[in-house]
C-alpha cells in the first residue's frame, strides 16, 4: 500500500490555542516544548516495496511523523492518504492499522502477556481471527524473527534476554501480517552483534516483499539499507532523496547536527586532500575497491616505493 | 489522552513569590486557607479575592493561566454549588417543581461556597505554580523534622514524595506510548474498557508496572552508587534561608487575616 503525505502539519499545542509564544525565537535544533509545530508542511509518497529512511535530530518530528502513517495522530492541516483514501476517515484508519505495522522505540517495553505465544497472538486475536489462524500467524511470525517456536512459545517473555524480547515484540507486530512495517529506532540499545542480526532480519523482511520505513539517526544504517531518505529539521522537510543525493551535502547535514556515513565521510576528506574519487556516494565496500584499484594502478605505472601521502599527490597529478 | 493536565504545574519565574523560601510559602498558603475559611460574608470573600488576585499579580501569573492550572478541579466547585442550590432551603422560593425546590438561601449558599472553593483552589495552586516539587518536598522535610524524635522518618517520606512527583509525568507519557503501541496492534479501547475483557486492560497495566519496577531498580542503583544512605548526616547544597521577602509576606497575610476578621463585623 502507498502512503501519501499532502502538506501535513501537526502541533502538540493546536493552533486554536495559539498564544504570544509563537513569536519566540527557535533554538538551533530540537523543538522547545512550547514551539508550535511538531511537523510543518510534509509532502512525500511512500511507494510500495520501498525501503524508506527517516533521519533527523532528537525532537525533529520523526516519531510524530510515523504516528500519522496509521492514524494514531491526525494532521491539523493537510491530508494523509493511504492507497488514495484519506486516513481521517475512521474505516480507512482501521484498515491502515491492520496493514501498517508500527514498531515503537524499545518495543520490548510493551510486552505484557504471561507467555510469548499469548503476546504474539494479541494482534491476530484483535483482528478477530479463529484460533487455528491465530496459531498459524504466531508460528509464522516467530519463524520470521528467527525464534524457535517449540523452545520459546511457552516461556514468560520477561525471562528472555533483551534481544530476544525485542524479537518477540517484532513478532507481535508481524503476526498481524502487515504490508508496511514502520520501525522507530529498531536497533537502539542493542549490542553490536545483536544489531547486525537485527539489520539482517529487517533486510530479509524487506526482501520478502514488505515496505519498510526505518527511523534512525544512525546514518550508517540508513545509507546501507535505504532506497530513499527523508531528513527532518525542526519538523520541516529538510531533504528528500536517494542516499547519494542526501549524503552529497555533508555540510548542511552537519549544520543540523547529523553526520554522514563514515565511509562517505572518509571519501569526502580524501577528495578534499586531492584523491581522485569519481563517484559522489561511497559505502565501505565501494570505497575499499576504489582505493585498492587506485593504489594498484599507481603501482603498475611506477616502481618507486613512495609513502602513502605521495601516492595521493601523484594520483592527483595523474588526473 | 492527548495531554494530561496536572494541577498547578510549575511555571518558572523570578518574581518575589517565586523567590520566597518554600517553607514560608507552604506555611503561609496554609494560613491563607484558614483566612479564607474565616470569611463569613461576601465582604470577606471579596477582600480575600482582592488579596489572592494581588498575589497572582506579584507572581506575574495571568488569571487565565491560573484558571487553566486549576482546570477540571472546577468540576468540584460546580458540583458543590449544585448540591447547595438544591439542598439548602429557606427564604423566598424562586422555583418549585415536584420535590425540586430552589430558594433564596440555597442560591446564596451556592454562590458563597462556589466563591470560597474557587479561592481555596486558586490560592493552593499558586503554591505549586511558583514552587518546584523539589522545593515543596524540601519544605515538607524541614517542617516534619521536629517529629523525627517520635520516630517519623521525615527525610524518607519527603524523598518518597519527591520521587513520586518526579515520575508522575514520566508515567503519564509512558502510558500514552503503551496505549498507542497496543492500538497499533489492533487493540480496541474506544468502546467500554471492560468490554474488551481482561487482555485489553492488562495490555496497558502490565507494561506500565514493569516500567515502574524498571525505573525503581535503575533509580535505586543510581542512588546507591552515589552513596545515598538516607537523611542522617546529609548536608545541603542550597540550604533554605528565610529572607525579608518572607517577613513581608507574613505581614501581608496577617493584615489579610485582620481585615477579613474585621469584615465579619460589617453589618
Amino acid at each position: 500500500m502507498s502512503i501519501t503525505f499532502e502538506g501535513v502539519s501537526y502541533s502538540y499545542h493546536p493552533p486554536a490555542k495559539k498564544t504570544a509564544q509563537t513569536a519566540a525565537a527557535k533554538p538551533a535544533w530540537g523543538n522547545a516544548p512550547d514551539s508550535v509545530w511538531a511537523l510543518k508542511d510534509i509532502n512525500f509518497t511512500l511507494e510500495e516495496g520501498e525501503f524508506f529512511g527517516i533521519a533527523g535530530h532528537t525532537g525533529s518530528g520523526k516519531s510524530t511523523l510515523i504516528q500519522h502513517m496509521n492514524g494514531l495522530l491526525q494532521p491539523h492541516s493537510g491530508r494523509v492518504l493511504v492507497d488514495g483514501r484519506d486516513i481521517s476517515d475512521k474505516k480507512t484508519a482501521t484498515r491502515a492499522r491492520a496493514g501498517v505495522g508500527l514498531v515503537f522505540q524499545y518495543p520490548e517495553h510493551q510486552l505484557f502477556a504471561a507467555t510469548v505465544y499469548d503476546d504474539v497472538a494479541f494482534g491476530p486475536r484483535n483482528l478477530g481471527l479463529g484460533s487455528e489462524e491465530v496459531d498459524a500467524c504466531v508460528r509464522e511470525a516467530l519463524a520470521s524473527v528467527a525464534l524457535d517456536f517449540d523452545t520459546v512459545h511457552e516461556k514468560n517473555p520477561f525471562e528472555l534476554s533483551g534481544g530476544q524480547q525485542r524479537r518477540v515484540a517484532f513478532a507481535g507486530v508481524l503476526a498481524m501480517k502487515p504490508t508496511t512495517l514502520i520501525l522507530d529506532e529498531p536497533v537502539a540499545g542493542l549490542d553490536p552483534a545483536a544489531r547486525t542480526d537485527f539489520l539482517n532480519l529487517i533486510k530479509n523482511l524487506h526482501a520478502s516483499g514488505l515496505t519498510v520505513v526505518f527511523v534512525s539517526h544512525s546514518m550508517n544504517n540508513l545509507a546501507r539499507l535505504c532506497d530513499r531518505i527523508l531528513v527532518l529539521k525542526e519538523g520541516e522537510q529538510f531533504m528528500l532523496g536517494t542516499p547519494e543525493e542526501v549524503f552529497a551535502q555533508e555540510a548542511s547535514l552537519k549544520a543540523i547536527g547529523l553526520g554522514v556515513p563514515s565511509a562517505q565521510r572518509m571519501a569526502n576528506s580524501l577528495r578534499q586532500a586531492g584523491v581522485a574519487l569519481p563517484e559522489s556516494f561511497y559505502d565501505t565496500a565501494r570505497l575499499t575497491h576504489e582505493l585498492a584499484a587506485l593504489y594498484q594502478g599507481h603501482h603498475g605505472s611506477q616502481d618507486s616505493q613512495d609513502s602513502r601521502d605521495s601516492h595521493d599527490s601523484h594520483d592527483h597529478q595523474s588526473t | 489522552m492527548q495531554e494530561i493536565a496536572i494541577f498547578g504545574r510549575y511555571l518558572a519565574g523570578t518574581s518575589p513569590v517565586h523567590r520566597m523560601d518554600p517553607r514560608a510559602k507552604l506555611l503561609l498558603s496554609l494560613f491563607v486557607l484558614i483566612v479564607i475559611f474565616c470569611a463569613q460574608s461576601f465582604w470577606g470573600l471579596a477582600l480575600c479575592a482582592l488579596f489572592v488576585a494581588g498575589f497572582y499579580v506579584i507572581a506575574r501569573i495571568s488569571l487565565l493561566q491560573a484558571f487553566k492550572s486549576v482546570g477540571w478541579l472546577f468540576f468540584i466547585v460546580i458540583i458543590t454549588a449544585l448540591f447547595n442550590v438544591f439542598f439548602v432551603q429557606g427564604g423566598t422560593v424562586f422555583f418549585a417543581w415536584g420535590f425540586i425546590q430552589i430558594s433564596e438561601a440555597g442560591v446564596y449558599q451556592a454562590a458563597f461556597m462556589g466563591c470560597r472553593l474557587s479561592l481555596l483552589l486558586l490560592s493552593m495552586s499558586l503554591l505549586t505554580l511558583t514552587t518546584t516539587s523539589l522545593d515543596i518536598t524540601d519544605a515538607f522535610e524541614y517542617l516534619f523534622t521536629p517529629f523525627t524524635r517520635f520516630g517519623l522518618p521525615a527525610h524518607e517520606l519527603a524523598m518518597m514524595m519527591g520521587i513520586a512527583l518526579r515520575f508522575l509525568p514520566q508515567f503519564a507519557l509512558e502510558l500514552q506510548t503503551i496505549h498507542r503501541a497496543q492500538l497499533s496492534r489492533g487493540a480496541n479501547f474506544s468502546s467500554s474498557p471492560l468490554k474488551g475483557g481482561v487482555p485489553m486492560i492488562t495490555s496497558l497495566v502490565v507494561p506500565l508496572f514493569t516500567s515502574a519496577f524498571r525505573h525503581a531498580e535503575t533509580l535505586a542503583a543510581a542512588m546507591d552508587s552515589r552513596c545515598y544512605h538516607g537523611g542522617t548526616g546529609r548536608s545541603r547544597l542550597h540550604p533554605l534561608r528565610y529572607t525579608s521577602l518572607d517577613r513581608n509576606a507574613l505581614i501581608v497575610v496577617v493584615a489579610m487575616l485582620i481585615l477579613v476578621v474585621a469584615s465579619n463585623f460589617i453589618p
